[in-house]
């Protein structure tokens, strides 16, 4: 990666904790409960949008191939060309291609995860290409050096304090750190590039098969310059974005733009049909479309198939208490938070993020939180098994050997799938060594208040500072490493809550 | 859902207005042409005015030539450097396909005559929007658009530009228009 390390450490253990202890990032992280309530809207959406959005993101999972097929027939009615990539390296090629045919100085792009997959970005400029990013949130990110922390603001890890001083580097003299002068400074600072580049780089949101329509969301409207203005446009898109048809926007797009931001609808959005059509007067001469395979086809099929419904939403980072704690960085990969600590190893096929499936509490919130249902923790459980062996994951393992019912086969009004993902576990045979021995007596321990707080207070006594304690308990040291447990407080839960509701202290 | 033409225009106007647009009207077709100029005069004042002829309501009331008759230099698609000037136009001014008013979206259909950057590369979008043309929910939109041969561009647009990049907090005017304002027309 060529990016600059901002989070650094050997293991997510290790980054998580350096994470933790940064004062400014945790600073910048409490922004993000802005965006819990998103995850209300979410909430809000009616079940029926979510079980419909659900049926259509596996209608196309269930044959990605014909659909790809359809999409490709219907792209090339319509005037796109369509390439098809297998792995990262042709799909920079077929970039890379285009851009030295185009004879291109000067790219820009739109925010794109797939462009981030394939590392794109320092491709085009080890050939002498400038690229610039045009999402004010990956500009910044860009400018930094750094790599984006969240899939939907690429730049929640900063202040804006920071973020005036990263822009600075560019810019002529001080910036004010002021929201609305940075932004017009952004506007008037980019907007030479957008008139002098030649090709224009976007992801794609979803790609109707029937119509051929590549539809692109943004707020800030540099999606919208991007495929306006540059000669040629050459969209990226991951393959599991086709969606069946044209009318099922009417259900996918609002749940994207509801989960991604609570916005009912983002404040753009391009339905794109095709290039620009004989004497319009904009509009690209060239739509490209390059379909990402990377090993997704791989995963069809498989135990892991529902990962390709995401809609890249990022509502299962803005609930994650793990995410919420250490940002996207500390994952060390392109996609994080949930949904990134599954599909990072399973792109790569076991190579990357093999510790990321264990950086979760299992607390099931983004499964709630999916708007198309896929079950992430159920998922994460199985992963972790599966990556206990060493080596590539493969073969990946069918459906049929699932312990647990998935996404929409859930049965109605059944929540996160605990009892299943639980039974294998249970099914074993009592454990037997010392450290089960110590877990179980532990698990006994604090299983009851009175244990838990008896524990605590003996910590106390024996002079452990109160923070760290857990990670000082004999014999289990590999667990408790990287777990602590904190000291409850000395009133109860009743007793405070009861302090606040009436007035006497604050919430 | 919302239905007769009272009641979704005063949805929209409610939509759009949570959008940050600043909503003018409804005006009769009669006073709309001077309402567009009027707007031409405040925020492209000696400058070029961009205008997107074939919109509908554009070309039904005569727009063009109201904006030459008050003495504005209009910049129309295939004018000599029309994309050079573009970008240094004080307003664009278009018409709409329509208008949804569930969510304050309006919706532009890109063609000839009625090309994408007159409503994305000055400073102020100006839409002219037809009550007639207002329809309750995003997808009785999407049913329409489905139901017509599609542009090589439909482009929702829900007010001015915005970011949440910066500290999560929405920041009005990156790249598009920093102010859209619209004249509903009756
Ligand atoms: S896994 Fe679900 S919640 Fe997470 S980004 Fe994808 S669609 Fe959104």
């Amino acid at each position: 990666m060529t990016h600059g390390i901002v989070t650094p450490g050997e293991s997510f253990a290790e980054r998580a904790t350096n994470a933790v202890a940064n004062p400014d990032l945790q600073r910048a992280l409490r922004n993000l409960d802005i965006r819990l309530h998103t995850a209300r809207a979410v909430a809000d959406t009616t079940p029926e949008m979510k079980d419909q959005a659900a049926e259509l993101r596996r209608e196309v999972l269930a044959d990605l191939d014909g659909w790809l097929d359809t999409l490709e027939a219907s792209l090339t009615r319509v005037g796109a060309t369509v390439h098809r990539a297998d792995t990262p390296a042709d799909a920079r090629r077929i970039v890379l291609d285009l851009a030295n045919r185009e004879g291109a100085h000067t790219i820009v792009k739109s925010k794109s995860m797939a462009t981030e997959e394939i590392d794109l970005g320092a491709a085009l400029e080890s050939v002498g290409i400038e690229v610039v990013e045009t999402d004010l949130g990956e500009y910044i990110v860009q400018v930094a050096d750094e790599r984006p922390s969240h899939m939907i603001t690429p730049a929640i890890h900063k202040t804006l304090d920071q973020i005036a001083s990263v822009l600075e580097t560019r810019a002529d003299g001080p910036l004010p750190v002021e929201r609305e002068a940075l932004a017009a400074w952004t506007h008037d600072h980019l907007r030479p590039a957008f008139l002098r580049a030649e090709i224009g780089i976007s992801g794609v949101n979803f790609a109707a098969a029937d119509t051929g329509t590549i539809t692109i969301v943004t707020n800030e409207g540099n999606g919208r310059l991007c495929t306006t203005w540059p000669r040629v446009h050459i969209a990226l898109m991951p393959i599991e974005k086709v969606i069946a048809r044209f009318g099922d926007l009417a259900t996918l797009l609002p749940l994207l733009t509801r989960s991604a931001t609570g916005q009912s609808l983002s404040n753009y959005v391009s339905m794109l049909t095709g290039p620009r059509r004989d004497d319009e007067s904009d509009g690209p001469d060239e739509l490209h479309v390059v379909f990402l395979d990377h090993n997704r086809k791989a995963l069809v099929g498989t135990a892991y198939e529902e990962i390709l419904a995401c809609i890249r939403c990022g509502a299962c980072l803005n609930v994650c208490p793990v995410y919420r704690k250490v940002s996207g960085h500390a994952y060390d990969a392109v996609y994080s938070g949930p949904m990134g600590k599954i599909l990072t190893p399973l792109l790569s096929l076991g190579e990357e993020g093999r510790d990321l499936p264990g950086a979760s509490s299992l607390c099931g919130a983004c499964t709630e939180a999916c708007p198309v249902e896929i079950p992430l923790a159920d998922l994460l459980v199985r992963l972790r098994a599966d990556l206990r062996a060493p080596g590539p994951l493969l073969p990946l393992p069918a459906p049929a050997g699932l312990t647990s019912p998935i996404g929409h086969h859930r049965l109605p009004g059944e929540g996160f799938a605990w009892p299943t993902s639980q039974a294998p576990l249970a099914s074993r045979p009592p454990p037997r060594s010392t450290r089960h021995m110590v877990f179980g007596a532990w698990s006994r321990v604090w299983s009851s208040p009175a244990g838990y707080r008896a524990s605590a207070a003996a910590a106390r006594l024996g002079g452990l500072s109160p923070s760290g304690w857990a990670r000082r308990v004999p014999l289990v040291k590999g667990w408790t490493a990287t777990r602590d447990l904190p000291l409850p407080d000395r009133r109860s839960f009743r007793a405070r809550w009861a302090a606040r509701e009436s007035g006497a202290e604050r919430w | 859902m919302v239905s007769g033409v009272a009641a979704l225009t005063d949805s929209l106007r409610a939509a759009l207005s949570a959008n940050r647009v600043v909503v003018h009207g409804p005006v009769t077709p009669a006073d709309a042409a001077q309402h567009v100029v009027g707007r031409a005069l405040l925020h492209s004042p000696g400058g070029d005015v961009a205008v997107s002829p074939a919109d509908r309501l554009v070309a039904e009331l005569g727009i063009v030539d109201h904006l030459k008759a008050a003495g504005t230099n209009v910049l129309l698609p295939g004018d000599v450097g029309w994309r050079d000037r573009l970008s240094a136009a004080g307003l664009g001014v278009t018409g709409c396909w329509l208008a949804v008013a569930e969510t304050g979206s309006l919706a532009l259909a890109a063609r000839v005559g009625s090309p994408r950057a007159v409503s994305l590369l000055p400073p102020v979008h100006l839409c002219l929007v037809a009550v007639d043309d207002i329809v309750a929910t995003f997808s009785g939109a999407i049913a329409r658009a489905a139901g017509a041969p599609l542009p090589s561009a439909l482009t929702w647009v829900g007010g001015p530009s915005r970011t949440g990049d910066l500290e999560m907090i929405q920041t009005f005017g990156v790249h598009g228009p920093s102010t859209v304002e619209v004249v509903l027309v009756a």
